[in-house]
């Protein structure tokens, strides 16, 4: 009898043995060796998607892709280790030893080397036909000129799974349009990898990523960059920047700003350069403010272009005494005549004529304060004080640009106001979207607000052609076109108080003012050859307007 | 017995065409399979030879490449333009009487 049990537990032994393993394998593993099977019989492949380019307005490529290589190690198939850390270092221009410490890692199968590497370089290593080396397809940015639009392009670096992300500019605020979406293809496979013609099969192709159109026009953009890099050495700047904008849509035609940086080398740079000073930093405008202010002036009533000011010494604020900047007084004089003259003193008459109220509300109006929702990632504006903030001294010292903070682009986009009848127009960069199937999405002008009649904006606009014609800076403007302008030095607040001696110098203006092509602003910091807009920013100004005129055909008018 | 005999050999006859037709389409299969494999590998090598062309046309058409070819063929800067107004102009240039 205990034979029969003893077969019995044997058998029954055996069967829960049995079930056991079965349950082991199709409950408890089951994901895994579904997973695992699955690998043995399909393939399974991303499609990344390529991520547009960006082109000028003439049709240009400032930013495409270059045909780049993931190189990676196998290190099974490595026959000689020595001779492999020297070829492929050389090559790749690795030390040995790092290449040495990753290969040689325990357990590791597939061990990546060099990421985007160069195709020449690529090529070079298969045709040396060295064992144990691999390469994936990792396209990379390419830009054909060079540095040239460093700042607003941006830069693309790695997120934190390693894949491809825009950083500052461009790059980063149509991150999601340039980069696309990566495809999948799955496919049952045969013994040798082959895929099966009748076997199943999913094929998601990938969207390539979208192409940018600028507004920037490539000829304009490079005039700007080289005459801002000549004016930086020659008047000894620390840094300057050039924003030029088609006042009647909005559209920038060039931004440059120095020192600047090579995106394709970004790393190897100070973190500081990749924001756009234009779009990211503030400056006080000084004179180159006095202009619009006097537009809202006109604009509201209070004075004409012809108000005689009497211009006799400093004028009083507060505990503050407000002088004009060379200290010399004229008597009576039109308000012309006080942007000629760039008057503080005359400035503080129109602003106290506006009443503090209207003169609030206009630098509401202007744009000071807010972002001009420009598209590019890095812009961040000031803060305006708040309306119950403003003491006598402060609306004082801001009519003449003094104690106010605005961006460069606030400033130039400001101006375009009177360049183009009166409307505050959004600044852009891009002008078409177009998706890889060939989808266009056209980005429209977008007038904000009319700031001044259109009467006013004319008036102005003569009156800033008479302060080129008649101030500081006539010895630079070039003979036969008619420029409306106006020249700021702005001293830089240090500490709580000013520094006399480090200014930032600007001049600010639009040509030809019957029908203006564009409006400019140019910033110099702290030049050391003078620290006088007149002396520095305005012949920058005209040396980069005349060559604009030539290239733009545009003959001069008397 | 000889009718079943002859109803089998036609009978194995077909089934022997069939299976062999089968192993030969499903050879074929196979054999398409890898071409499917060769076909997508040339598309993906004349998408990269289009990559680098464009590379090098972007790269031959910047503006620092033209500045060098110019600067080497001898080209400079005109030191003074002088624009003239159509009014002022002294002859008629480009306009036919």
């Amino acid at each position: 009898m205990w034979r029969i049990w003893s077969v019995f537990s044997l058998f029954s032994f055996c069967f829960i043995l049995i079930v056991g393993r079965l349950f082991y394998w199709q409950v408890i593993s089951s994901t895994r060796l579904k997973a695992e099977a699955a690998s043995q019989h399909f393939l399974e492949m991303s499609l990344p998607a390529e991520r547009g380019t960006i082109k000028t307005a003439d049709g240009y490529s400032l930013v495409m892709n270059k045909a780049a290589y993931l190189v990676y190690a196998e290190p099974k198939n490595i026959t000689n280790l020595p001779v492999y850390f020297k070829t492929v270092g050389q090559i790749l221009e690795i030390p040995e030893a790092t290449i040495s410490a990753m290969v040689t890692q325990p357990n590791r199968v597939w061990i990546p080397i060099a990421h985007k590497v160069d195709n020449d370089k690529v090529q070079q290593l298969k045709s040396l036909a060295i064992s144990g080396i691999g390469f994936e397809k990792e396209p990379k940015r390419y830009y054909p000129e060079a540095s040239m639009a460093a700042n607003l392009l941006g830069f693309v670096g790695q997120d934190q799974n390693g894949n491809d992300k825009g950083y500052f500019g461009l790059e980063g605020y149509y991150n999601r349009e340039l980069q696309g979406k990566t495809g999948s293809m799955t496919i049952e496979k045969d013994v040798s990898g082959a895929p099966i013609l009748i076997g199943e099969s999913l094929r998601v192709e990938p969207a390539n990523g979208s192409t940018l159109h600028l507004w920037i026009d490539r000829t304009i953009q490079n005039i700007a960059e080289l005459r801002l890099k000549q004016g930086i050495e020659k008047y000894g700047a620390k840094e300057g920047s050039v924003v030029i904008m088609d006042p009647k849509t909005g559209g920038i035609l060039a931004m440059a700003s120095g020192p600047s940086y090579d995106p394709a080398k970004y790393g190897e740079y100070d973190r500081e350069l990749y924001k756009n000073p234009i779009v990211a930093s503030t400056y006080e405008p000084g004179s180159t403010f006095k202009a619009l202010v006097l537009a809202a002036a006109i604009d509201a009533g209070v004075i004409k272009a012809d108000t005689i000011f009497d211009e006799t010494g400093p004028v009083q604020v507060s505990d503050y005494s407000i002088r004009t900047w060379n200290n010399e007084y004229h008597g009576p004089i039109t308000m012309t005549k006080v942007l000629e003259y760039s008057s503080n003193v005359g400035m503080v008459f129109a602003e106290k004529k506006l009443g503090e109220e209207k003169f609030v509300q206009f630098l509401k109006n202007v744009g000071f304060g807010t972002n001009t929702n420009v598209d590019l990632e890095d812009e961040a504006s000031p803060e305006l004080r708040g309306d119950r903030d403003w003491k006598e001294i402060d609306l004082a010292t801001a009519s003449f640009g003094q104690g106010i903070a605005v961006t460069p682009l606030q400033m130039v986009r400001a101006t375009g106001a009177i360049a183009n009848g009166g409307w505050l127009m959004e600044p852009h960069m891009v002008k078409t979207i177009e998706s890889a199937d060939g989808k266009i999405t056209d980005i429209k002008a977008k007038k904000i607000r009319q700031l001044f009649k259109a009467s006013t904006a004319e008036v102005v606009s003569e009156m800033m052609v008479s302060a080129v014609d008649n101030g500081e800076a006539k010895w630079a403007k070039p003979k036969g076109y008619r420029i409306a302008g106006k020249t700021g030095t702005a001293q830089i607040p240090v500490a709580g108080h000013y520094d006399d001696k480090k200014t930032i110098a600007s001049f600010v203006g639009f040509a030809p003012v019957d029908d203006p092509k564009f409006v400019m602003l140019v910033t110099l910091r702290e030049p050391s050859s003078s620290q006088w807009g007149s002396e520095t920013a305005a012949p920058l100004f005209f040396n980069i307007a005349k060559d604009i005129f030539l290239y733009l055909g545009i003959p001069a008018q008397s | 017995m000889k009718t079943i005999t002859k109803a089998l050999i036609p009978t194995t006859l077909l089934f022997v065409l069939l299976l062999t037709a089968q192993i030969v389409y499903s050879c074929r299969l196979v054999g398409d399979g890898k071409e499917i494999k060769t076909i997508d590998m040339q598309i993906d090598q004349v998408r990269q030879n289009v990559l680098i062309s464009e590379e090098k046309v972007a790269s031959a058409s910047s503006l620092t490449t033209i500045s060098e070819k110019a600067t080497a063929m001898g080209f400079e800067s005109a030191p003074k333009v002088v624009t003239m107004n159509a009014d002022s102009l002294v002859v008629a240039f480009g306009q036919s009487r």
